[in-house]
């Protein structure tokens, strides 16, 4: 697995955020991702997102996954399509000429995203589309896999044969 | 490149452009009848609105220089100011000062950045007046006082000095100060603007409204836009274009904008208010072309929703 967070931006509305999110392998092309984005007051609209995204390798999938582990084929950009299924709150939600956005919503995204870097440490962009308000935005930030920051030797701690 | 990713590539750009501004527009869930609203003159629909003035008495040289409340430094001593009939001036006296830092202060303060019809590309600009015992003074023919300004636009070397006046029309209008060429250098000085690293440095001749501007030079052919609104009539409506791309904002008179260049992204911002105070406003986000008109279609807001939907350009 993986965790990460970053900065967040919707483009229409000019809002700034940030995100933070977990990365759970599903196989080797597909891959779970709980997520928070929150954009606050300092913005025109402030909220904040949960969701679970589900992310679709189509460059550079995972040659082999473990429980604490997700070991990419290569170090080349892994690039992906992404849907994702949001829990949006809108925290000064007043009725607006967007008719279908309301204080609570549900809504479903899709897009795609980059990740580049080492097996330890990944850097992401994605870029994702709400076609129920018409709105994109951008979650981009570093993704770290914590199972790769073991000792190498790590294996010593195993009971030796003799 | 695949197939697939090219036309991922392709979804993206595409996503970006296909965007909604609505969730930023306010509307009221009570029905409205502007039929029946007694709407107050354009003119008059911002006032109060703007940012307010700062008022000093500069009562000796340890006041100088006045830092406002933008940070700027002005540097205006007594030897600086003269009587309307010409004679010295001494301490105290009176300044007044109004600084417009972003495009939301320009339209809230009805200041658009347009010179002889001709749109302006800003870095800001400001009011300063002086007056000693309510007696209006203006520079003195001696010495120009100097104004250290730092622009939220950042510097741009191209811009030159612009004066603030009230045309025939009563139409605010911007005129340009003669351009100087230096041949170059760290330090460029047109007549009353110098451009250093970090600050413009300016030496009015004048008081009243000052502005750092520059006139907008692209290739791309021009065209005008046509505003229509069924209630209230456009003369009620302050109705301003803004051009963040070039940090501009016009006010549309008549229901004609000034010509604007094609394929430009411009936000409209339509603001009226009522003889009870209730403001009305429309925001649409279009991009510029030929023979476009667009019909402003007010609804309730408040004044603090107003403010709020003008933050994108602070």
């Amino acid at each position: 697995m993986a965790i990460g967070g970053g900065g967040s931006y919707n483009f229409p509305l000019e809002s700034s955020g940030f995100n933070f999110k977990a990365m759970f392998p599903l196989t080797q092309k597909l891959q779970a991702l709980p997520g928070f984005r929150y954009y606050p007051t300092s913005n025109a609209v402030s909220e904040y997102f949960g969701s679970l995204q589900v992310n679709y390798l189509i460059l550079n999938s995972f040659r082999s996954k473990s429980y604490n582990k997700a070991i990419f084929n290569s170090n080349l950009p892994a690039l992906y399509t992404l849907a994702s299924f949001e829990y949006n709150h809108w925290l000064n939600y007043q009725p607006t000429k967007n008719t279908k956005a309301k204080e609570n919503n549900f809504l479903g995204l899709v897009g795609a995203g980059i990740a580049y870097g080492r097996q330890s440490i990944r850097i992401y962009a994605e870029l994702k589309y709400n076609p129920l308000w018409n709105e994109s935005n951008t979650d981009f930030g570093v993704m770290v896999f914590p199972g790769f920051f073991k000792l190498k030797n790590s294996q010593l701690d195993c009971p030796k044969i003799k | 490149m695949k197939k697939t990713q090219k036309g991922i590539l392709v979804f993206l750009v595409l996503l970006i452009f296909a965007c909604s501004q609505e969730r930023l527009f306010p509307v009221s869930t009570e029905s409205e009848d502007l039929s029946k609203v007694n709407f107050v003159d354009a003119k008059n629909t911002l006032v109060d609105l703007g940012p307010k003035s700062e008022k000093l008495t500069i009562k000796n040289e340890s006041q100088i220089p006045i830092i406002t409340k933008n940070g700027n430094r002005i540097y205006l001593y007594q030897y600086h100011l003269a009587t309307l009939d010409g004679k010295s001036v001494s301490y105290p006296y009176d300044v007044e000062i109004i600084e417009l830092g972003s495009l939301k202060d320009m339209i809230l303060f009805d200041k658009p950045t347009v010179s002889y019809g001709k749109i302006l590309s800003t870095a800001g600009s400001f009011y300063l007046n002086a007056t000693k015992d309510q007696n209006q003074l203006k520079i003195s023919n001696l010495s120009y006082p100097s104004i250290q300004y730092r622009s939220n636009f950042g510097l741009d070397r191209d811009m030159n000095l612009f004066y603030g006046e009230l045309n025939k029309e009563n139409q605010f209008n911007w005129f340009p100060t003669k351009e100087i060429d230096t041949g170059g250098g760290p330090i460029q000085s047109r007549e009353g603007l110098s451009i250093s690293d970090d600050f413009y440095y300016i030496f009015p001749s004048t008081l009243g409204w000052i502005n750092v501007d520059k006139f907008v030079n692209v290739a791309t052919e021009k065209t005008t836009m046509v505003f229509k609104s069924l209630v209230p009539d456009l003369e009620k409506i302050a109705l301003f274009v803004v051009l963040p791309e070039i940090n501009s904002v016009m006010h549309v008179y008549s229901g004609k904008s000034f010509e604007i260049p094609v394929g430009m992204m411009a936000n409209i911002m339509a603001v009226a208010k009522d003889t009870e105070g209730q403001y009305f406003s429309y925001i649409e986000k279009v991009k510029v072309k030929k023979g476009l008109t667009v019909e402003i279609k007010l609804s309730k807001t408040t004044e603090a929703e107003l403010i709020n939907a003008l933050k994108v350009y602070e």
